[in-house]
């Protein structure tokens, strides 16, 4: 009712609100909006204005739009998937040739490097051998001119190997050589070290 | 699906030449963002194009892809990326760039020049909308969509359409008309 009211005080004398000036532009104006529009010339004159300002509006976007595409033309590529290079054949054809490569190298290299390995090892093992006889030899010799020197040689280390003995046994601590008991029987009862020759 | 739309949907170099002006027209004024524009408009086709087996015609082509479009551009408005970026630059569309190519056969120098100022004018008006009142009137008197066509892209009722419709008239109404 107050709808209809409003329409019929517009189409009257006031002009039109905003609700009908909506609805004359989208092509539903009720009857007494066109008849408002008859009467009034300025309603007639802005929707007149403003229909012809939305079509220039619209006009000239798209001449803008138009351009700019032509300005700008996009190739167009295909979104393409994660494993989509799995479909081309030249991918397969690619890998096999690196795996037959790969595999032929391989067998390859083991044949050529497996029997010089063990032999380089053997001769290595020889040498290592031979260089350590080297070395312990003048050593060895040593040792034995040393074990043919004279009994005087021997008495006289056998005097200072008794000497340390002794020296090392005054060291160790007992219960009693702590409160200075029985310090005389532990001294006197060292041994004499005895070496024989070869 | 329709057999003329399903051969449209399968050549997307036609549908790029058929829809991709008036997408990028419809995304450029809805969002005032010309770059984000060119961005939407292209995934929007490969979207399309790649999902084209779930189009089942219950709407035309163009409301599909508009439907489509303005997904994108929620998404990409929701990426914390694209809110950082637009506050730094945003590259809205300029019609002045239309001045050399207005088209001059059918009127004069003066009513060419009277049209671009009417042009820029409602361009003016659509800049103070909210985004989805601006993308509701250019899909509306930029685009002919009819309000049902409207609702299936948007995802919006009726009345909810009608409102923002409104509001965006009443914009316009204010800046051309000089009363409202």
């Amino acid at each position: 009712m107050e709808s209809q009211r409003e329409r019929t005080e517009s189409s009257r004398g006031r002009h039109l609100t905003d609700e009908q000036f909506t609805e004359l532009l989208l092509g539903a104006g009720p009857a007494p909006v066109q008849a408002h529009l008859v009467e009034c010339a300025a309603c007639r004159e802005e929707a007149e204005r403003v229909s012809g300002a939305i079509g220039d509006f619209a006009q000239q976007t798209l001449l803008w739009a138009e351009r700019r595409v032509e300005a700008r033309p996009v190739r167009v590529v295909e979104r393409q998937t994660a494993f989509a290079w799995l479909l081309h054949p030249q991918i397969w054809v690619a890998g096999a040739l690196a795996t037959a490569l790969a595999v032929g190298i391989g067998m390859t290299m083991r044949r050529d490097h497996t029997q010089p390995v063990h032999q380089t090892m053997v001769t290595a093992q020889a040498d290592a051998v031979k260089t350590q006889t080297a070395k312990v030899q003048p050593v060895v010799a040593k040792a034995q001119a040393e074990a043919k020197t004279g009994p005087a040689t021997l008495k006289a280390d056998n005097a200072l190997l008794t000497a340390i003995d002794g020296e090392l046994r005054a060291d160790e601590s007992t219960p009693a050589s702590l409160y200075g008991l029985e310090a005389t029987s532990y001294r006197t009862n060292t041994k004499t070290v005895k070496r024989t020759t070869n | 699906m329709g057999e003329s739309a399903l051969t449209e949907l399968d050549d997307i170099e036609a549908m790029d030449r058929a829809y991709r002006a008036r997408l990028l027209r419809y995304v450029a004024y809805s969002t005032g963002d010309m770059d984000l524009a060119e961005t939407v408009v292209q995934d929007c086709l490969l979207k399309a194009y790649n999902g084209r087996e779930t189009f089942r015609g219950e709407c035309s082509v163009y409301t599909w892809l508009a439907h489509i479009a303005g997904n994108l551009v929620r998404d990409h408005q929701r990426t914390r990326k694209f809110q950082f970026w637009r506050k730094v630059q945003k590259t809205g569309p300029d019609l002045s760039e239309l001045s050399g190519i207005l088209p001059s056969g059918e009127s004069s120098p003066e009513t060419q020049i009277l049209a671009r100022e009417r042009a820029q004018q409602v361009s003016g008006a659509l800049e103070g909308l909210s985004e989805n009142q601006r993308s509701i009137f250019v899909m509306r008197f930029v685009d002919e969509m009819e309000l049902q066509e409207i609702c299936q892209a948007t995802g919006m009722r009726m009345s909810t359409v009608k409102t923002h419709l409104h509001r965006a008239v009443k914009a316009v109404r204010l800046k051309v008309g000089g009363r409202a």
